[in-house]
């Protein structure tokens, strides 16, 4: 049983414990980067402790499937690794933004992304212990993965980008490439359906 | 309610409400409770996706991502790479001072067959949703002849 499995809130927690100037004399995100750029291995394995787990919690709600999740986190830090950090946001972030674009690719590519799942084969998903922890309707935590699998890929994604990293309207709409305009209208078509579907949540 | 004000609701919990406008909505939330059962619903959405807890990646999966070898581009190879659109474009230039651009408005026809001859075209128009997937690409190989640039 995967009963402690952490949360978002709890990722940004753990993050901060190592968040650079309380860390002591570990190197920082975009040095670890920029060394990683020049094949430093134990750099890439560094950035890879410090990141993957959260990366692969994102790319599993997007693309629903644990293969392609961790297809999409390798390709993530393949970019990473090849493109260049410009330090306008956190390396977290700006990873985030990585694998979103990575992920836009790999759904035209292969076409088999799950598009929708019903509430009903969600939540039998939520508590047959392969993402969930059971329980009863009112206090159950519901899986991020289970509920977002209710969007369509384009919901999921304003919706990490908002909710899970903060990111304001302008730099969504920088992130997914889309007028802002397009930012708030599936944010609002977002919400709207997550507000219908879990209403008993909220 | 108005999309106007839905629009306004959902900027104000995002914190994108311009200052100017957030007290008179706030007066308006005081009076409305549909509003405000809106904006309670969507603050309490927000608590719930941020406690949702994530799949975790299995020690397997994670042993994998350390494990792989991350492939680096050749400084050689790019700076090859550089030289060789460097090159392509240079051609592409001389062929169209060469050729003057009255001939290619006179004869489509051998205007594209020139360019046939010095560009490889693609085999489609890029269409809208492939279309940012190319500049991301074309942003990234600028990108990484930038970073090998510097090293």
């Amino acid at each position: 049983m995967e009963e402690n499995r952490p949360t978002q809130q709890q990722y940004v927690q753990n993050r901060a414990a190592v968040a650079p100037g309380e860390a002591g004399s570990l190197p920082d995100d975009s040095e670890l980067l920029h060394r990683s750029a020049r094949g430093d291995v134990d750099a890439q394995h560094a950035l890879i402790e410090r990141h993957g787990r959260y990366l692969f919690g994102v790319a599993h709600a997007l693309v629903g499937h644990p293969e392609d999740a961790e297809d999409l986190v390798q390709e993530t830090f393949m970019g990473a690794f090849r493109t260049r950090f410009r330090g306008e946001s956190s390396v977290r972030t700006w990873l985030v933004k990585i694998l979103m674009r990575r992920a836009g690719m790999l759904r035209r590519s292969r076409r088999r992304e799950v598009s929708s799942v019903s509430l009903d084969a969600a939540a039998e998903q939520s508590s047959s212990g392969v993402s969930g922890n059971g329980g009863g309707m009112a206090d159950a935590k519901m899986d991020l993965s289970v509920m977002l699998q209710t969007l369509s890929p384009e919901h999921r994604q304003v919706i990490v980008l908002r909710e899970l990293q903060q990111m304001s309207y302008e730099e969504m709409a920088d992130a997914l490439g889309v007028p802002r305009g397009t930012v708030e209208s599936r944010l609002h078509r977002a919400r709207e359906e997550l507000r219908k579907r879990f209403k008993g949540y909220l | 309610m108005s999309c106007d004000l839905l629009e306004k609701i959902h900027a104000y919990h995002d914190g994108e409400l311009p200052a100017a406008e957030r007290g008179a909505l706030e007066a308006h939330l005081k009076s409305c409770s549909d509003c405000s059962e809106l904006l309670n619903e969507l603050q309490s959405l927000s608590r719930v996706i941020a406690a949702a807890p994530m799949v975790q990646i299995s020690n397997d999966a994670l042993r994998r991502l350390r494990d792989r070898r991350y492939v680096l581009p050749d400084a050689g190879v790019l700076k090859i790479a550089g030289w060789l659109t460097a090159a392509a474009a240079a051609v592409l230039l001389a062929a169209l001072l060469v050729f003057p651009k009255q001939q290619a408005d006179n004869n489509v026809a051998a205007g594209a067959d020139l360019l046939d001859t010095v560009a490889v075209a693609p085999p489609t128009e890029p269409t809208d949703s492939n279309r940012n997937d190319l500049v991301a690409l074309a942003q990234q190989m600028a990108d990484e002849l930038s970073t090998n640039d510097r090293q």
